[in-house]
């Protein structure tokens, strides 16, 4: 029997739910999948590289703005290591975002650019859920290596599986 | 070709005017989706300025200004102070500007009556600016000359 008088809120797909997504996509099509990836790589949403910075930051260089860093290392959404001792090696950061507006993408590349430098050879792509994107050119943003942008997730995890499988684990 | 933010004015006020309440919040708060982006609700939208960049939402509204200023460290300096001081009377002004710019204008749908505030901020204070700051460099270099000829005297 129906119980009365109780109404089922309607869940609203947020940006926590997006990057959960994005994170169990990676671990079921590619980490699950082949063993050899489960062994050399893992997938956070960046509890793991705070971990890794925290204690280097008293060591950095002080070309290093370290109001700045702390703001990028809290960008990434998503972030894929190459596991090693002591600390993870970040290999991939993921950018997700409702909006593919230029301030935001500003940001991430700001962002990008910073932990770039501190993890040489890493990828950085932005990802966004968004039905009218603005008409953004790739090359204005240097430091990410690629923009994707769909209306729907699966539209989205298409396209970031492509630069996932030809790049970040293209190696194994 | 970009508009000045002044030259847009009138149609930020629209834009100020019309910020609502965001009905069912999947965070069940009433808090500034500006600075959240977490769902589509926010309905985010930007306007690039040739002086500024205006970030909207449904319910609030980020407007960053850009002042042509030079390198002067004393005129970087003595515009954060000026932003200091008008944060302290006008609650819409933050405290600490975005970075790349000297003013951050924050305006949540709550803040109607601040809107007066601002075109006259925009109006009056905008176009003095140079003048203001010329007035700070002044006053500081008094001040350094006194301190000096205290030291002599």
């Amino acid at each position: 029997m129906a119980r009365k008088g109780r109404r089922r809120r309607k869940v609203e797909y947020t940006k926590n739910d997006f990057e959960k997504d994005l994170v169990s996509r990676i671990k079921s099509d590619f980490l699950k999948k082949f063993q050899v990836l489960d062994e050399r790589y893992t997938v956070d949403r960046g509890r793991l590289l705070k971990a890794a910075i925290e204690p280097i930051l008293d060591t950095l260089s002080l070309d290093f703005d370290r109001r700045e860093l702390r703001r990028a290392i809290a960008m990434p959404a998503v972030i894929i290591y190459r596991k090693m001792q002591p600390h993870p090696r970040p290999v991939c950061f993921i950018f997700a975002e409702f909006h593919f507006k230029k301030a935001l993408l500003t940001n991430a590349n700001n962002a990008s650019c910073l932990l770039k430098k501190l993890f040489p050879g890493a990828y950085a792509a932005y990802v966004a859920l968004d039905r009218n994107p603005e008409g953004i050119r790739k090359k204005e943003f240097k430091n990410l290596d690629i923009l994707v942008c769909g209306s729907g997730f699966e539209e989205c995890w298409i396209k970031l599986h492509e630069f996932l499988s030809q790049n970040v684990f293209s190696s194994e | 070709m970009l508009l000045r933010i002044r030259d847009d004015l009138q149609n930020i006020l629209r834009i100020l005017r019309g910020l609502k309440r965001v009905s069912a919040c999947p965070k069940r708060v009433d808090i500034p989706c500006v600075f959240c982006l977490e769902c589509e609700r926010s309905k985010y939208d930007e306007i690039v300025y040739e002086d500024g960049l205006l970030k909207i939402t449904a319910n609030s509204v980020l407007l960053n200004l850009k002042l042509d200023v030079g390198e002067a460290e004393l005129d970087k300096a003595l515009l954060l102070e000026l932003a200091k001081a008008f944060s302290s009377r006008l609650s819409f002004v933050m405290e600490k500007p975005e970075e790349g710019y000297q003013f951050s204008f924050f305006f949540f749908h709550t803040d109607k009556d601040a809107i007066p505030l601002f075109e006259r901020f925009i109006d009056d204070v905008l176009p003095q600016i140079g003048g203001i700051l010329t007035q700070g460099r002044i006053n500081v270099r008094n001040w350094a000359r006194s301190v000096v000829q205290k030291f002599f005297s």
